[in-house]
């Protein structure tokens, strides 16, 4: 107990220290449905199964398939490099827990905790400028620093209308925090404004499945916001981080003006600084026992009204997404005794085009993953390594980034909540 | 119990996944133009100044001074000697100890000057009162004072010290004190722990007739022990050890711990509110002041600015021919100057802030340059709220030096440049 104890506290914090794309920088953050892969078991598919032949875990509809209650974590590493710039950003962390309980073959329960948005960013200016003041030139270079980002409690639930309809419903509820560091830098060191926010906000998400052939099937999702996102603004004081910590604090050289000299200042409610509308749209065809493929269509518009009201790393948004991803299964066999027949194969390709709130801007997205499972015990265990690759052409950046995932995944399966005859 | 055995061992291969995942963060290039801080700049040249007096005290000041310069009259100097120090024998009791015989007492203070004239040699006085304060007492206490009730112990012998070069070094007046003083020294009472002394060893020095030279010497501020005013007390110390007495000749030095040279400048008042011919200035000997003006619009930084550097200038006279004469400046809270409105004050009728506030001025050819952003930034966050400045010499200038400053120059005017940042 101790064990999952310590370690859980060290992935957590890696989960809010690391990370940083262009995207990040964006609104809120970057949510992490715009990743390639949100979760190991469910690879770039969302609404189509990959999991099993009829379930993806990302699917609440679909849940009821199940036939073991199934504990499943994913923990993945990104890299995002800039071509040009030759930067280069690497991070890991959690990316899905999930909790799914079938209940009798008719419905399902589930929860799951995932990170919604991550807003972890570090830019400087990429000019500096210069002012002459009383006989001295100043030059000055900015900075600005997010960490932090938003988290999702996911609570999801699916009913059987009848053996070829089914439905679905989830809810997530959005909480989290962002710290935000503007930096003046001018003459030795750094004017640093300061700026917390508190997110909170709901999202109902309703899933159909519908049966059209034993071996096509049709899968629909619509996202709406129960409760748009709205964040508590705290600005603190601005002050002259001497010691460069960027921390308004006293150490052997004291920050300007003194941290007590400044009281602290009133929190602003900002509603409707994201509230999403989703679309998507699935289709999934097995071609034997063992294959299938399966095709998703979105649509993703963001009716944010007052981000503009929160420091913004950079003043820009995803307005709008659609994207497109095809993806190939290849199932285990069940039967088979083969070792190669316990491995489940996955690949597939995403195309998405971002548009963004300013300035015309738009950002293309061309990715393809590759994924291996390996099923392990009766019950259906399974692991999960899945990696992918994508490039981000942005409109208005001369640059080019890519992004490359590497998630792993454990799904544990067994029976829960039945009473066992005492020996 | 096996899932329980899976999930305590999964942690532990995340943090492996972890540790094998370099993270790295370099930030990212972008245009900031959007940030919110900007650099304003402001000079304010409504300053004004007026001068006042205030009886010196210079108790801190590193020098000792009697007879007269520069219209200055220094009429007398007290010295005071300390009770004995807790970590040695009580010295002062030595005259009640049997075992002890008190050779002789030298009363020693030390000159910077190499030739000491007759009429220069000054009279040493005793009393077992207290005659002075160090940091409060001034002329007006000592107006028409008089020896009646002290001891006169007479003129000291003069010896000139010279290094192995035969180079001068300082000249030592040396008062050899009759020993039966020293049972006016010594106090009974101190022989009860129980009970506090009384007892208050002052000494003071005065010529014998007023003259406008000027010796100049050593006090207790200027060194740590070696040159400051003292008692050497030799004595012999009778030891017995089993059926033999030993005796054995030593002397102990008695160091002061307060000396004040009186300073009275009634025969030389400058017309200091004659600004025009005068200006304004400072001079520690002549109790010469400034109370100092900066007018200027409560809200003539936004508001949330922070003030990265706030310089007062202020320049010198071109006739001033001071040098390395310190000032400093103390925002002033109380003023009771108008209701005190007479031509010399005793004590400082503006109360200042003091630490942290104070601030030393740093001079160059042209005048005193003042960095009072920390007062300037708690006015603005409404922490403080001051009328204004005094500007005061510091006490370890030489007390025959003055300094002048010219508020109505063409060239060169007063001024406050403040560069701040704004949000």
């Amino acid at each position: 107990m101790s064990i999952i104890k310590i370690n859980f506290r060290v992935i957590l914090f890696y989960t809010f220290v690391s990370a940083q794309g262009m995207m990040n920088a964006f609104g809120v953050g970057n949510f992490i449905q715009n990743n390639g892969i949100n979760n190991a078991p469910d690879g770039i598919a969302d609404l189509t199964p990959s999991f099993l032949k009829n379930v993806s875990l990302s699917n609440p509809s679909t849940w009821h398939n199940l036939n073991n209650t199934y504990l499943s974590l994913s923990y993945g590493g990104n890299q995002n490099s800039f071509t040009k710039s030759s930067t280069l950003n690497g991070y890991s962390g959690l990316s899905n827990a999930s909790w799914i309980i079938p209940l009798k073959s008719k419905s399902s329960f589930g929860i799951s905790l995932a990170p919604y948005s991550n807003q972890k960013i570090s830019i400087t200016s990429k000019n500096d400028s210069t002012i002459y003041a009383f006989g001295d030139t100043l030059v000055i270079t900015r900075n600005f620093d997010r960490s932090g980002g938003i988290m999702s409690l996911m609570i999801g639930s699916s009913y059987i209308i009848n053996d070829r309809l089914s439905v679905g419903i989830s809810m997530d509820v959005l909480f989290g925090s962002s710290r935000q560091n503007e930096t003046l830098n001018f003459a030795g060191s750094g004017i640093v404004k300061n700026s917390r926010v508190r997110y909170n906000g709901k999202i109902l998400n309703t899933f159909v499945s519908f049966g059209f052939t034993e071996k096509l099937n049709v899968f629909a999702s619509t996202t709406i916001p129960l409760h748009q996102l709205e964040g508590v603004f705290e600005e603190k004081h601005m002050f002259d981080d001497a010691n460069g910590n960027g921390y308004h604090d006293l150490s052997i050289i004291d920050d300007f003006p003194h941290p007590d000299s400044v009281s602290s200042s009133s929190e602003e409610k900002i509603k409707n600084i994201h509230s999403p509308l989703r679309y998507k749209l699935g289709l999934s065809h097995l071609f034997n026992e063992n294959s299938s493929v399966g095709f998703e269509l979105s649509y993703y518009k963001d009716y944010a009204k007052n981000i503009n009201n929160i420091q913004l790393p950079i003043k820009q948004w995803i307005d709008n997404k659609n994207s497109l991803s095809i993806l190939y299964t290849k199932y285990p066999n069940n039967l088979s005794v083969k070792l190669l027949d316990k491995f489940r194969y996955k690949s597939g390709l995403i195309i998405s085009k971002y548009n963004l709130k300013e300035y015309n801007a738009s950002i293309a997205e061309f990715g393809i993953s590759f994924g291996v499972g390996f099923k392990f015990k009766a019950v259906g265990n399974q692991l999960d390594i899945q990696y992918y690759v994508g490039n981000r052409e942005y409109s208005n950046l001369e640059e080019k980034e890519l992004v490359q995932q590497l998630q792993f995944g454990i799904s544990l399966a067994d029976i829960w909540f039945i009473k066992r005859r005492q020996k | 119990m096996k899932i329980c055995n899976c999930f305590t061992h999964f942690p532990t291969f995340v943090i492996s996944i972890f540790l094998i995942t370099q993270c790295s963060e370099t930030p990212l290039e972008h245009e900031l133009d959007h940030s919110s801080l900007n650099i304003g700049t402001i000079t304010i040249d409504n300053i004004s100044a007026v001068n006042y007096l205030v009886a010196p005290n210079l108790g801190s000041n590193e020098s000792l001074y009697l007879g007269g310069m520069s219209d200055l009259d220094i009429p007398i100097t007290f010295i005071r000697f300390p009770e004995s120090n807790p970590s040695k024998p009580n010295y002062w009791n030595f005259f009640f100890d049997s075992t002890i015989v008190i050779d002789s007492l030298h009363f020693i203070l030390f000159s910077k000057d190499s030739v000491i004239p007759e009429n220069l040699k000054p009279t040493l006085y005793f009393s077992p009162d207290s005659q002075f304060n160090e940091n409060l007492s001034n002329y007006l206490d000592f107006h028409n004072y008089t020896f009646t009730d002290w001891t006169n112990l007479g003129e000291p012998e003069i010896k000139v010290r010279t290094d192995t070069s035969t180079l001068f070094m300082y000249s030592e007046l040396i008062w050899s004190l009759d020993t039966s003083l020293m049972q006016s020294l010594s106090d009974s009472l101190d022989l009860s722990d129980s009970i506090e002394s009384n007892l208050v060893r002052s000494f003071a020095i005065q010529l014998a007739q007023r003259d406008s030279n000027l010796i100049e010497l050593y006090s207790e501020e200027a060194t740590s022990g070696e040159k400051d005013p003292q008692i050497i007390m030799y004595y012999t110390q009778s030891i017995l050890l089993g059926d033999s007495t030993t005796f054995i000749d030593t002397s102990l030095n008695i160091y002061s711990d307060g000396d004040l040279s009186i300073f009275d400048p009634s025969q030389s008042f400058l017309p200091i509110n004659d600004t025009i011919n005068y200006g304004i200035g400072l001079s520690n000997g002549r109790g010469i002041r400034s109370f100092v003006s900066i007018s200027f619009p409560a809200d003539i930084l936004p508001v949330g600015s922070v003030i990265r550097s706030a310089n007062l200038f202020i320049p010198t006279d071109s006739s001033n021919d001071a040098q390395n004469y310190k000032i400093f400046i103390d925002p002033v809270e109380t003023d009771s100057s108008v209701t005190d409105s007479i031509s010399i004050y005793e004590t400082d009728p503006y109360i200042s802030i003091g630490y942290p506030y104070r601030i030393t001025a740093q001079s160059d050819s042209t005048g005193y340059g003042f960095s009072i952003k920390n007062i300037l930034q708690n006015i603005l966050l409404g922490n403080e709220i001051i009328l204004g400045f005094k500007m005061v010499a510091d006490e370890k200038n030489d007390p025959f030096e003055s300094v002048w400053f010219d508020l109505t120059g063409d060239m060169i005017r007063p001024r406050l440049e403040i560069i701040y940042v704004y949000n």
